[in-house]
């Protein structure tokens, strides 16, 4: 049964209760209307009753009054119109008599109107003839006696039952009716408070079952079904709800799977960049790889100040001739993997190895003024790692190291195996302070030299010729001003001295130290 | 009041006092020509009374001669010699009070009936000869045939010890 139809039968039960009371209602004004109509004709037929008897007995004095006057006078008919009212309202008495009273009421007016005969005869004679007055009263007395003794008490003592049993009748008839009408009203009331607390119940705990429910699903308890087994609005809603619920953890359940091989292929392409960015890190530098990764291309960018670093193993020709090719490439590949950590240490860049050639780059990509001192100190831990290593065959390799310091420009070429790169004059006189130094010498320009020189002993050489012919100052590293290796210092730790010159200069922490000059 | 009229009043008083000793002595010797007799029509069923009796009768205090029969009273009209015998023995009231008598009980209820005034001694004798129930009183010498003379503690009019004169006590 659906809620409609539930409230529409509440409904038309209580508008059915509503109607029989109204009905009830109407029946107990009828029914009272009916008896009230019946009462208040015994009413009127007993007032007319009593002034029958009022107007006989005042006619019955009257004669007896005045037949006891002395030398009475006469009266004519003065007194028929009292009679002939009297007459009239016998005859409307019996008019109102009914069917039970009505040969009473006959014989009433018959009876009077012998009497009304005599009384008239006896107010016509009165003072005039004393027989005929006096034989009128005698007849008139028993006549009037009979009237008002006997007919007129028995018709009152009969008006007064049909008066009292219509008093009675009507009385019955309001207490039944007011009881009925009571009785549907209580009725009604107890069939609407039933109506209203049955629907009310069914719908509170229906609702408030699919209340429960929706907020258990709502909570993702996908799981939760609502148990209303009714067929109507609430239980279609209550399927509805069901089939959501059932359907979102269909659907959870999707994108859960969809979520975790998402999650796969996210860790897998994760992976795959990692990997990638690896790669491309081990060719780029990490703020240029960014920035291709992003943008897909990298602008050309001036550098003003840089230091370029170049070494070249001395012999190397001679070398490739003592060694076979893959211990010769394992041995540079020992040296280069060597200076690939120093260079990272002193947060150089590498740019590229040209066969036994190694090249790298301070300040730049990322700009730092201290490049040309950190350059020298990775420059003397190359030294000392070729100075360390022992070669197969008692080989003892030299390597020479050229610095120089300028503008550059810096830029990405080709689109496969491309390579980051630096161009400029700067670069190419590295170069030449490279192939114009000496075996595990560090040689630097002028330019190195100024900017240098108070963290380092420089030896001058004067002005050398470059294969160009052209002549250029240089100056051979040999060592750290004494001055700055005062102090003791931890293992591991630079000197103070050195630390707060290099604070000074740079505002910054030494990035490292050679270890081998710490002792 | 005219010369006349004032002759004939003391003549009256005259008379009076000078004719009433006389009847009282004739009637004294004389037997039932003074009495006062109570008359009833021939089919009353009782033929004498008591003196209690009687005045219950008359003052209206017994109705019914039986069960069918009512009594209808007849007295003289004022100024009579019986009526004033009667209201002086049985009544034992004046005129006034004897009117007030019957107005009140009217008035209670206690009777439709009242006594009918009569103007002389043939009427009397006419109405209770006629009227069933009828009682009546009347002087002795004026009784004829057609009603009943009742006795009166066993006394009828004439014979001594009868208590009933027209003279009153």
């Amino acid at each position: 049964v659906t809620i409609r139809r539930r409230l529409t039968l509440g409904f038309l039960t209580i508008l059915t209760l509503f109607a029989v009371n109204e009905g009830i209602q109407y029946w107990s004004a009828q029914l009272r209307a009916r008896t009230m109509a019946t009462l208040d004709h015994a009413l009127k037929r007993q007032v007319q009753m009593a002034t029958v008897r009022q107007e006989v007995t005042n006619l019955h004095n009257l004669m007896v009054r005045q037949a006891a006057v002395e030398d009475a006078q006469p009266v004519g008919g003065m007194f028929d119109m009292d009679i002939s009212r009297a007459g009239k309202d016998i005859h409307d008495l019996a008019a109102m008599s009914d069917a039970n009273d009505r040969a009473v009421a006959d014989d009433l007016e018959k009876t009077y109107g012998s009497l009304s005969e005599a009384w008239k005869t006896f107010f016509d004679n009165l003072g005039v003839d004393e027989f005929k007055y006096t034989a009128a009263q005698l007849k008139a007395e028993p006549i009037g006696s009979q009237v008002l003794d006997r007919i007129l008490p028995a018709m009152q003592s009969e008006q007064n039952d049909d008066v009292t049993r219509a008093r009675k009748e009507f009385e019955d008839t309001t207490r039944v009716t007011d009881r009925v009408s009571v009785g549907i009203f209580v009725l009604s009331m107890l069939v609407s408070v039933g109506v209203a607390y049955v629907l009310g119940r069914y719908l509170t705990s229906s609702l408030s079952e699919l209340s429960q429910g929706a907020s258990l699903i709502g909570a993702m308890n996908l799981e939760h079904r609502i148990s209303v087994r009714s067929s109507d609005e609430i239980g279609t809603v209550a399927g509805a709800f069901n089939g959501m619920a059932a359907n979102l953890a269909q659907a959870q359940a999707h994108l859960t799977a969809a979520n975790a091989e998402l999650t796969d292929r996210n860790a897998e392409v994760e992976r795959e960049k990692q990997v990638s960015q690896s790669l491309l890190l081990n060719i780029l530098p990490e703020q240029v790889a960014t920035e291709l990764a992003s943008s897909g291309k990298f602008a050309p960018r001036y550098f003003e100040d840089v230091t370029i670093l170049f070494t070249d193993f001395v012999g190397f020709t001679l070398a490739t001739e003592k060694l076979a090719a893959e211990e010769l490439v394992e041995v540079l590949n020992g040296y280069f993997t060597a200076f690939d950590k120093i260079v990272t240490r002193y947060q150089l860049e590498k740019m590229k190895t040209i066969g036994d050639s190694y090249f790298c780059v301070g300040g730049m990509p990322t700009r730092t003024p201290s490049h040309p001192i950190d350059a020298l100190l990775a420059a003397m831990e190359m030294v000392h790692e070729v100075e360390q290593r022992t070669l197969p065959g008692e080989l003892h390799w030299k390597v020479r190291i050229g610095l120089h310091s300028g503008p550059v420009v810096a830029g990405v070429v080709g689109i496969r195996k491309f390579a980051f790169d630096v161009w400029g004059d700067t670069v190419n006189l590295g170069s030449r302070m490279e192939s114009g130094g000496s075996a595990n010498r560090i040689n630097v320009s002028e330019t190195v030299y100024r900017r240098a020189k108070d963290f380092f002993t420089f030896e001058c050489r004067g002005k050398v010729l470059t294969k160009e012919k052209k002549e250029l100052e240089m100056f051979l590293l040999t060592g750290i001003q004494p001055g700055l290796m005062a102090g003791a210092c931890g293992p591991g730790a630079p000197p103070p001295a050195f630390v707060q010159r290099y604070r000074t200069y740079f505002s910054k922490e030494p990035v490292a130290f050679p270890a081998f000059l710490r002792g | 009041m005219t010369r006349f009229q004032s002759q004939l009043a003391i003549a009256a008083a005259a008379a009076v006092f000078v004719l009433v000793p006389a009847m009282r002595s004739a009637m004294a010797q004389g037997g039932a020509a003074g009495d006062l007799a109570i008359v009833v029509n021939p089919g009353t069923p009782v033929d004498q009374l008591a003196f209690t009796d009687l005045r219950q009768v008359l003052k209206g205090e017994k109705q019914y001669w039986n069960k069918n029969l009512p009594v209808v009273l007849f007295v003289r009209a004022p100024t009579s010699a019986e009526r004033s015998a009667v209201l002086d023995v049985i009544y034992q009231m004046s005129e006034p009070q004897f009117k007030q008598y019957w107005i009140a009980k009217q008035f209670r209820a206690e009777t439709t009936s009242s006594p009918k005034n009569l103007k002389s001694n043939e009427a009397t004798q006419q109405f209770v000869a006629t009227t069933a129930g009828a009682i009546g009183f009347m002087a002795a010498r004026d009784v004829k045939a057609g009603v009943k003379v009742l006795k009166i503690d066993g006394h009828a009019p004439g014979d001594s010890g009868y208590k009933l004169h027209l003279t009153g006590k």
